[in-house]
């Protein structure tokens, strides 16, 4: 006996479209969609990789934006403004990525939704054991046999089996099917890819992030966004590797306070270690220089006390920080770190007094470590430098929700990638000297007629084994009697 | 033993491999010459004279690869212990890291596809990491506070090794499946010195269906260590983009070769295409910026 491979019998259209829904819908639902969806990401995302993109704080800010295009021309030359102009300095927020994204998750949630309501169409019709081994969509070969048909449906359903089929038999029929779950499991991997875009939508609608929260040692800023939450920056230390100067640890000692009650004290926060309460995560983002200053009113009131990050620069590069106070704004300046600097030098803090949204200074005085000044009626004094840490807040209630999804997509890819569903179905008649076997593999595509050949041959095989003159009837069958089905 | 011992044990081991790949792959390219075939179903009946000539260039570029793999376990292994962290947080041992997980796979792969490898090709990439490590600095850099997640570290860069190295070898199975459709197309028939078309074929995608999830692997472990250390679960960081991009590049490999059965030239090209992105991703920490920059060093 021997099997015969055939070609893939070639799938024809199943149904004419009635009306121009239903070839929405068909369109939509199709796998091209959303491997059309897959493809269009691609370049976007390249680009973006390769070019460096404008800080999201600049959007909206034409000056800024401006400046920094100053700063990209000198790598970019004449190819900045065009650049600009086609948005590619903003890949991530122009309008085609995000219509390149929109079509992704509507393309994948209409093909969800077609293969939850054919599974469920299925499920109310009765379950069927195999389904996608008739003639359209499938491989099929004939094997000829010198056992009687009996025992050919036996050995055929025995070897079935032990190749991973589930098999059920009827008169001189066999239906198989292996692999069952790969329809559940290629719905859940574009279900999860659809919630993971709902996901990343609920932390882009809902989530918000504070990304420089800077707070000086001594220190307590409240987190905001109506979180009630406020941060003490304890301690802050930080270590260098000797020898190179990389860092090697910034520790914060953090007290985190709802409603000014302490809820968590002096919590280690580094870099690898936040802080998490109420869905807020508190991050260990980077560190700084910062000056201690007080500030009391003209009658002695304080209006200050502790530190102010630097956590800028003045237009001479000097590092600089803004104080708030009743009715004043405090530009404070430091002098640049091992720079001769004759305004500001070292060991002294320069402050300059204007009023808020005024650019214009009412004074500016200079002061050395332990003195006081008067500036504006403003009595101020510098206490020393400390350090402030730089804290990064983050509110993000889609992140479990996206990597779950990420997990169920990519387990859901895996097992539907690597187990494709295989159905086969044979029919044992009798003939000359034997029975004949006409066996038909359906599924997916790829990889049929190797699943064909796998099944033909252990069939082969099995029935050899079943019959003492399956040898001579094998050679006869050689002889001529040999055929393929898919035709 | 003191850790720039080990460092050097280290080194000492990534050279004998390299000189292990260059051997190997110096047979294995004498093996593609006329009169020698490189074939595990055996020589061409008309060559059969040769046969022991083949059979034993096998066994021997087979042995040196193994060296290579062994003499590569080895130096991870022991920069591994010299730097107390796994040794994955340079460009430098990402680079030997990306040696051994190619070879890996194609080893692990060979014995599924009954012996067959795309071994000139993948033996040239393994081989190319290696020199490309020999040219950066391979002592052992103290890690930034970033990188002081030894588990994330370990789980998320050791995904992107093996999706790297199965990338490499889906890469090499393209390739020589479009050289062996080039000889067809001009000579009428595939070459016997190289794997038939069907099996390179079978061999990109296999590859693939180990890399994939591994890239995917790497993406979530990586969208997990950046909300633990940068306070984001996505940033469109430089190297975050280019990795998603690629991964997205496989899935469309596999969405048409399964779904629309793309078979032959039009999957192999989409295999170079998608490794291309896999070396613009690695390569990607020496002039990409953003947050992985660290990893450039």
């Amino acid at each position: 006996m021997h099997g015969a491979g055939g070609n893939p019998v070639k799938r024809p259209e199943q149904r004419h479209a009635t009306d121009l829904a239903t070839v929405a819908w068909r369109v939509l639902s199709s796998a091209r969609a959303a491997v059309l969806g897959l493809a269009l990401l691609v370049p976007p995302l390249l680009i973006g990789a390769l070019l460096e993109q404008a800080p999201t704080g600049l959007r909206g800010d034409p000056l800024a934006h401006a400046a920094w295009l100053d700063e990209r021309s000198s790598d970019l030359g004449g190819w900045t403004a065009p650049l600009d102009a086609l948005g590619l300095f903003d890949v991530y927020g122009s309008w085609w990525f995000r219509l390149a994204l929109a079509w992704l998750g509507f393309s994948l949630g209409v093909y969800v939704l077609a293969r939850l309501e054919r599974l469920l169409h299925r499920r109310r019709g009765g379950r069927r054991l195999v389904r996608g081994s008739g003639r359209r969509g499938s491989s099929a070969a004939a094997l000829h046999t010198a056992v009687d048909p009996d025992d050919a449906v036996l050995a055929c359903a025995g070897e079935l089996r032990a190749l991973g089929y589930t098999v059920r038999r009827s008169d001189g029929r066999i239906t198989a099917a292996r692999n069952r779950g790969y329809g559940v499991a290629n719905l859940a991997s574009h279900a999860g890819a659809v919630a993971l875009l709902a996901a990343a939508a609920v932390n882009y609608v809902v989530g918000w992030q504070e990304p420089a929260l800077a707070v000086a040692e001594g220190s307590t800023v409240a987190i905001g966004h109506g979180t009630g939450l406020a941060v003490r920056n304890e301690r802050f230390a930080a270590t260098r590797y000797a020898g190179t100067g990389l860092p090697r640890d910034y520790v914060t000692s953090l007290t985190l306070l709802r409603g000014g009650v302490p809820v968590r004290e002096h919590y280690r926060l580094r870099v690898n270690q936040p802080l998490l309460a109420d869905g807020v995560s508190i991050h260990q983002a980077f560190f700084g220089p910062a000056a201690r200053v007080s500030v009391r009113d003209a009658g002695g009131a304080p209006l200050h006390t502790g530190g102010v990050p630097l956590t800028a620069s003045d237009a001479e590069g000097r590092p600089a920080g803004l104080l708030a106070v009743p009715g004043y704004a405090l530009e404070i300046i430091a002098p640049r770190p091992g720079a001769a600097d004759r305004n500001v030098p070292p060991g002294t803090l320069r402050v300059r007094v204007v009023r808020p949204a005024s650019p214009k200074p009412l004074a500016e005085v200079t002061m050395a470590r332990g003195t006081e000044a008067t500036a504006a009626g403003l009595r101020l004094r510098f206490e020393g430098v400390t350090w402030y840490s730089g804290l990064q807040v983050t509110y993000q209630p889609g992140a479990p929700w996206a990597w779950a999804a990420g997990a169920l997509t990519l387990a859901g890819m895996v097992y539907a990638f690597a187990f494709p569903y295989r159905a086969a179905r044979l029919t044992v008649r009798p003939a000359a000297g034997g029975s004949v076997i006409f066996v038909r593999v359906g599924g997916r595509a790829m990889g049929r007629a190797a699943e064909l050949d796998r099944v033909s041959a252990a069939l082969a095989a099995a029935l050899e084994g079943s019959s003492p003159d399956a040898g001579e009837s094998r050679r006869t069958v050689r002889a001529g009697e040999e055929r393929s089905l898919a035709r | 033993m003191p850790a720039d011992v080990l460092a050097r044990i280290a080194l000492l081991c990534s050279g004998v491999a390299a000189g292990a790949l260059a051997l190997a792959l110096l047979l294995s390219w004498v093996s593609l010459l006329p009169g020698v075939v490189h074939s595990p179903a055996g020589v061409h009946p008309r060559l059969a004279r040769l046969r022991p000539a083949a059979s034993l260039t096998r066994q021997v570029v087979g042995g040196t690869v193994w060296l290579a793999f062994a003499a590569l376990t080895a130096a991870i292994a022991i920069q591994a212990v010299a730097a107390g962290r796994p040794p994955l947080a340079s460009q430098y041992e990402f680079a030997v890291a990306f040696a051994w997980g190619t070879l890996g796979v194609s080893l692990f792969l060979r014995r599924r596809l009954g012996g067959y490898t795309a071994a000139p090709a993948v033996l040239l990439l393994a081989l190319g990491c290696l020199v490309y490590a020999s040219t950066l600095p391979s002592a052992i850099a103290p890690p930034v506070p970033a990188l002081q997640n030894p588990l994330l570290l370990g789980l998320h860069v050791g995904c992107a090794v093996v999706a790297y190295g199965a990338n490499a070898v889906a890469f090499a199975a393209g390739a020589l499946f479009l050289v062996q459709s080039a000889v067809t197309a001009r000579a009428g028939a595939p070459s016997r010195r190289l794997p038939p078309p069907r099996v390179l074929d079978e061999m990109g995608y296999s590859a693939v269906l180990v890399g994939f999830p591994m890239l995917g692997a790497t993406l979530l472990l990586g969208s997990w260590w950046s909300a633990i250390a940068w306070g984001s679960w996505w940033s469109w960081d430089p190297k975050q983009s280019a990795t998603l991009a690629t991964w997205l590049l496989y899935a469309v490999y596999l969405h048409t070769r399964v779904g629309r059965e793309w078979q032959g030239r039009a999957s192999a090209a989409l295999l170079v295409l998608g490794f291309a992105a896999t070396l613009l991703t690695f390569a990607g920490n020496l002039f990409f910026g953003g947050m992985h920059g660290y990893a450039g060093v």
